[in-house]
């Protein structure tokens, strides 16, 4: 669904990096700081121009097709800003069906339906008229989330979208893009927190140095020679007692 | 708290009209509503209310409306575009542009070389369209126009001509006057075939930037998260600018810098209908047109020995008013 083929930024990634996502994968971008994987995130989304190789969204070039009609398939969650501090929370969510209204078309009864959606599946009702710049980290967070929703995308890119939250939103977040992708969402998502990322991500994409250096089930790639490696940490790498997957554990005075 | 585009979009056209009704009534002659009312349904005549109304003081209401829609419109596409409060029309250089083209043409009048009265217009606008012209190519990179050279191309393009503004007044010695008049921003001697002109400008600039009104909005959350959003950043830009570089153009030839209008009127009508540009440019193209033709009624009854410029007017009212504005800004941002 996704391809990206031997792509080259001007810096975070190494020339000739290529990715096949297919569509319905739940897959999770890992590794140190600076490996490019914000960068990565960026051009797959294209809003990045790659200076080399091409991204293709079901078989055409990013780059050949009006955004517009790129918005309506994919949608990306930021990191940090894309919010505007004087809306409301409702409006910023309302943004999100930006690449589904024509340019002079009215407000209708189903973006109005997918933004009230929206707001309810981020936990956002409450808050709804509250301006931007009032909340909190966590809250930008998910004000960020539920204007993808509101996109309605077949693929959803999210760069460390748990950032800032708490456990349980953590969760919640993590549950409900879970539940999505079960309903036939395509996922890519930076994760910094591995066991999280190992718990429910399908595949794992970890990079260094602005390539991808291992790339399989989260078993193949957490083993702890990997982390040493690539992470310089020292771990042990254990079975989660509910659900099997691999979960790291630090281990003391292991840090280089 | 919001939805309430509508009300304040018929408040301000409404202060539009009681603005324009005093515009009408107050000067050197003045007209009674009864007066005023039989002048208008009569159509242009011989009679002093007829020449009052219809060929001094309706083209002059339609000048300052046209200009203070102009300015305000361009004021809030530049604030959505480059996400910064402090924006202006001015900052792209045009209006220098503007003023070095008409204080040559009054430098040449003077002389007697050229007919200032109609050449001042076609001298300001073909060095507006000059300055446009040169920030675009100076910012113009790689099939883009990143927005910081935009920003600083149009600073540095207006600090050039404005120093040609200053040789020309050096030039102009005894006719200087002149020139600071024309700087000051004024809206005296507009007749009807000036009012045709912007009016042109006015609607083709406010049409371009209003079909860009769901792209600012989304703009305002940065150039990458509007193109994650479906905008196609990168061809909205200059249309946004050269639409704004219209809209000054055609206000500044026929009437010169006018000030703060393009800065002031946004920031009023964000604080009435909030951020969203489909109700924020509607609204402040009424509140400015009303501004504005208020202002330039004050100006041609404050003094009753000569009229003030109603730069002056906007100047004198909008500096004060901008610190108020930006004392709450920092004020809320501080707690």
């Amino acid at each position: 669904m996704l391809v990206a083929e031997r792509l080259a930024a001007p810096f975070g990634v190494a020339p000739g990096l290529d990715l096949r996502v297919a569509a319905g994968a739940f897959v999770g971008v890992v590794g140190p700081n600076g490996a490019g994987k914000s960068t990565l995130l960026r051009l797959l989304a294209g809003v990045l121009r790659p200076t080399g190789g091409a991204v293709m969204l079901k078989g055409r070039p990013l780059a050949d097709r009006p955004r517009r009609a790129v918005a309506r398939v994919m949608a990306l969650v930021p990191q940090e800003g894309g919010l505007a501090d004087d809306f409301t929370v409702a409006e910023a969510v309302a943004l999100g069906r930006h690449p589904h209204r024509s340019r002079f078309g009215a407000w209708r009864a189903e973006d109005a339906d997918a933004v009230a959606q929206a707001l309810a599946a981020a936990d956002l009702e409450a808050l709804r008229d509250r301006p931007v710049q009032a909340l909190s980290g966590g809250e930008r967070q998910r004000v960020l989330f539920a204007r993808a929703l509101a996109q309605a995308p077949e693929i959803m890119l999210l760069d460390e979208p748990t950032a800032h939250l708490d456990l349980a939103h953590r969760q919640r977040l993590l549950d409900l893009l879970a539940a999505r992708h079960r309903a036939g969402l395509t996922v890519i998502c930076v994760l910094h927190d591995l066991n999280l990322a190992a718990l429910y991500c399908d595949r794992l994409v970890l990079m260094a140095g602005g390539r991808i250096v291992a790339d399989g089930a989260p078993a193949a790639v957490l083993t702890a020679d990997a982390l040493a490696t690539h992470y310089g940490a020292a771990v042990d790498v254990v079975p989660h007692p509910t659900h099997g997957a691999p979960q790291i554990l630090a281990r003391r005075g292991g840090g280089r | 708290m919001r939805a309430r585009g509508p009300a304040w979009l018929l408040g301000s056209s409404a202060a539009l009209l009681v603005a324009g009704g005093a515009a009408l009534a107050v000067g050197a002659v003045r007209l009674d509503v009864g007066a005023l009312w039989t002048a208008l349904i009569t159509g242009p005549d011989d009679s002093t209310a007829g020449v009052v109304v219809w060929s001094l003081r309706l083209p002059r209401l339609c000048m300052g409306a046209l200009v203070g829609a102009s300015l305000s419109v361009a004021g809030a596409a530049m604030q959505g575009l480059f996400r910064n409060p402090l924006a202006d029309p001015y900052v792209l250089g045009v209006s220098a542009g503007a003023a070095l083209g008409a204080s040559v043409a009054l430098l040449l009048g003077a002389h007697g070389l050229v007919e200032a009265v109609g050449v001042v217009p076609l001298c300001a606008f073909v060095g507006a369209a000059g300055a446009t012209w040169a920030v675009y190519r100076l910012a113009w990179l790689d099939g883009a126009l990143p927005l910081t050279g935009v920003l600083l191309a149009g600073v540095a393009v207006g600090l050039t001509l404005t120093a040609g503004v200053s040789l020309t007044l050096l030039l102009a010695e005894r006719h200087a006057g002149d020139i600071v008049l024309w700087l000051m921003g004024h809206l005296g001697g507009s007749g009807w075939p000036e009012v045709r002109w912007v009016a042109l400008t006015t609607l083709l600039g406010v049409g371009v930037v209003g079909a860009f009104a769901g792209d600012l909005n989304a703009l305002l959350t940065g150039e990458e998260a509007a193109a994650g959003l479906g905008v196609e950043v990168d061809r909205v830009k200059p249309w946004l600018l050269g639409a704004s570089a219209l809209l000054v153009a055609g206000a500044v030839s026929f009437c010169g810098a006018i000030g703060f209008v393009g800065l002031v009127v946004p920031h009023i009508a964000r604080l009435l209908v909030g951020p969203d540009h489909r109700w924020l440019l509607p609204v402040s193209a009424a509140l400015g047109a009303a501004l504005l033709v208020g202002a330039d009624t004050a100006a041609r009854v404050a003094l009753t020995a000569r009229e003030v410029p109603v730069g002056v007017v906007t100047g004198a009212l909008g500096g004060p008013f901008f610190l108020v504005l930006l004392r709450r800004r920092l004020g809320r941002a501080g707690r």
